[in-house]
């Protein structure tokens, strides 16, 4: 079955920017006597390609992602195929209905009770009266405000707010649904019901949906097909694992080794410098895998003499900025030219996806010596066995291998 | 679950079309739920909250009393001067309203209008519905008095008059649409339009006899008055309430064809330009 969802052919959108972004009568009018006295017009018109000649087809019951730096015009492409504003050349053909949620709780009012907004907000995304009466109580009890229901979105705390929000965008059930980023709302327990949503509604109804996203573990847990979209072209599109990897490794500078021979450009300040930093896997190759032991190799250069004795702190964060390992070596001798730091993490400890090294130093006396920031960044890709797009979606931090049985026994 | 399969296409110059009635079928849920939106958000949290609906042009009406009646001693030709400034003041308002309404169209309701798809032009049709509902609520606070007046007062020439009131206020929905939807669009490219166009709805309230009637301009400008398609509503609706002096029947005509070309112009300019312009919000 390959019947398409939607198929887009030739898309751009240009922009004037500079002088004439915003009309005035002014401006028109001495454009308009210039043109009659035939002088060259004093204005410079720019124009700004947001998207270039965009090709693509999407099937019926996918779930697919567009990726891209910021500016990169994803969220100009959600807007045109949610038909919002329209594309300067290019042609779209779609089959079925389609909603978009650009932002959760648009049209939301304040002074309106939660009642009203859901059917305010329903019609927005394109529900009528009929659908929004059958899913409502599901909507309430998604969002978990049944007491709240009647009273005004005012008084509602912000997580109350985005929650009702959401779970109207949850229960909307076009057979297209764009999502641009609105995952990156509510709580960790919230937004895991959320994703869980979403794969029911692919999975289970064959709906298309197209997601905006920056979290790369989101979009390689839910989506088989990946587009990356760069400066307005579309430069790269097929298969999630293997775009997603890609678009790592360019966009983010992704290198296993980093080494500094310039000091004035190698993180540090005047007492200590970085000089290299690698991180390898027992398994030498393209991919550091989250299965293997990860060891991490730092050498750092001392500048100018340091009276006490220093530790350095090593700290790891996920893409999502939580704090998965902070922690302080032993005190060392600052007199000596040179340090080398080993860091050799096990493996199985956390799940594919985007992680940041941190290194600090600091003093025997607690004061700082150098913010070393961000010296490293690198990916830890699923072991090619557990790469199956099946997998239910996880929220935890952690991947330790343990033991979790489950004993079936008839009666 | 089968789904009826619709098909679609998005191109560089698509709409929605310009046909209205298509369109409020096909969006009545939404469009009753921006209106009650519209409604209900309106004088919230105020301390006499919806009497202020009925206060205002009581306030008006009043300051216009004063001013035209006692001051100025405007000749109203036998019409209680209060009802006069009453009728005046709550049909001005009306017209002003939706002409409002509809001109910022696309600059209050920009939030909504950059994240979802619908057809723009629901947003002036809600605004002229609730200000309708809205109106209809003076009228009344309006006809009570009238009423009272007519019955003491044998000069009334006729209850058929009424039947041409919906005709009037049909055209104030109208024209204040057509033209309101007009400026929509110019105002997002010439934002200095904006304040000209405030100055000049200022303005149209002393060009159109609404502080006084028609009779006591001078008859040699009164010609200019007629090219002016709100002057034979508001000097017929006087007609119709009042039952004093003569419906203006060429006049009224013109003014009807007039602002039946100007809404059609308003709704084909608003429809053709609502995608286009989103980009220049």
């Amino acid at each position: 079955m390959c019947a398409y969802a939607i198929k887009a052919s030739g898309i751009s959108k240009s922009y004037f920017l500079g002088a004439q972004k915003t009309y005035s009568l002014k401006r028109d009018l001495q454009s308009f006597i210039n043109g009659i006295f035939n002088k060259e017009p004093r204005t410079t018109v720019h124009e700004f390609w947001a998207l270039r000649d965009i090709d693509f087809t999407i099937e019926q019951g996918e779930v697919v992602a567009f990726v891209g730096n910021n500016g990169a015009g994803k969220s100009t492409l959600l807007k045109i195929l949610s038909n919002v504003i329209a594309p300067t050349t290019g042609i779209i053909e779609g089959k079925g209905s389609i909603a978009s949620l650009l932002e959760v709780g648009t049209g939301f009012h304040p002074e309106l009770t939660g009642r009203e907004n859901v059917y305010l907000n329903g019609h927005l995304l394109g529900m009528n009266k009929r659908e929004i009466d059958m899913q409502f109580d599901a909507i309430i009890d998604f969002a978990g405000i049944d007491d709240f229901i009647d009273t005004p979105v005012k008084k509602y705390s912000s997580g109350m707010y985005v929650r009702l929000a959401f779970a109207i965008a949850a229960h909307v059930e076009p057979d297209i649904l764009i999502v641009d980023e609105v995952l990156a709302v509510g709580d960790t327990a919230f937004q895991q019901k959320c994703m869980e949503k979403i794969k029911k509604i692919s999975s289970q109804s064959g709906r298309t949906v197209i997601l905006v996203s920056h979290n790369m573990t989101v979009v390689e847990q839910l989506c088989k097909t990946v587009f990356w979209l760069e400066k307005g072209r579309l430069i790269e599109a097929g298969k999630a694992n293997d775009v997603i990897t890609k678009y790592l490794s360019v966009s983010h500078d992704i290198v296993t080794k980093k080494t500094f021979l310039n000091h004035h450009e190698a993180p540090g300040n005047d007492y200590l410098r970085l000089s290299s930093i690698e991180v390898e896997t027992a398994e030498k190759g393209e991919k550091l895998f989250s299965n293997l032991p990860l060891a991490i190799h730092c050498s750092l250069k001392r500048i100018s003499v340091i009276q006490q004795e220093l530790r350095f702190r090593f700290i790891l964060l996920d893409a999502k900025w939580n704090c998965l390992i902070d922690k302080y070596a032993d005190l060392v001798n600052a007199s000596a030219p040179n340090y080398d730091i080993d860091i050799e993490l096990p493996g199985n400890l956390f799940h594919a996806g985007f992680y940041y090294i941190y290194l600090t130093a600091i003093a025997s006396d607690g004061t700082f010596i150098t913010d070393f920031g961000r010296v490293m960044e690198y990916y830890l890709s699923e072991p090619e066995s557990a790469a199956n797009i099946d997998s239910p979606v996880t929220w935890g931090l952690m991947n330790p291998v343990f033991s979790f049985h489950v004993k079936v026994s008839p009666q | 679950m089968i789904r009826v399969q619709r098909n679609w296409t998005i191109t560089p110059t698509g709409n929605s079309g310009s046909d209205l009635s298509k369109i409020i079928i096909q969006y009545k849920d939404l469009l009753n739920a921006l209106v009650r939106r519209e409604l209900t958000a309106g004088y919230q949290q105020t301390l006499i909250g919806t009497a202020w609906l009925l206060f205002q042009p009581l306030l008006s009406a009043l300051l216009y009393f004063f001013v035209f009646s006692r001051i100025v001693k405007v000749n109203t030709n036998g019409i209680p001067p209060f009802l006069f400034y009453m009728l005046g003041s709550i049909c001005w308002s009306f017209f002003s309203d939706i002409f409002s309404g509809s001109m910022y169209a696309f600059i209050h309701q920009a939030h909504i209008l950059q994240k979802v798809y619908f057809p723009r032009v629901l947003i002036p049709i809600a605004q002229s519905i609730n200000h309708t509902i809205r109106f209809g609520l003076q009228l009344v606070f309006f006809l009570v008095p009238l009423f009272f007046w007519i019955s003491t007062e044998a000069g009334h020439s006729g209850t058929l008059l009424l039947l041409l009131v919906p005709v009037c206020l049909l055209q104030i929905i109208l024209l204040a649409m057509g033209t309101g939807m007009l400026v929509s669009i110019w105002m997002l490219r010439y934002r200095d339009l904006e304040f000209l166009v405030q100055f000049i709805l200022r303005l149209a309230m002393f060009a159109t006899p609404i502080l006084y009637p028609l009779s006591i301009v001078p008859e040699h400008i009164q010609y200019y008055f007629w090219l002016n398609p709100l002057s034979a509503v508001f000097e017929t609706l006087r007609v119709c309430f009042f039952g004093k002096g003569s419906i203006p029947i060429w006049p009224l005509i013109i003014s009807f064809v007039i602002t039946i070309l100007i809404f059609m112009a308003g709704v084909r300019v608003f429809t053709h330009a609502e995608k286009k312009i989103i980009d220049f919000i």
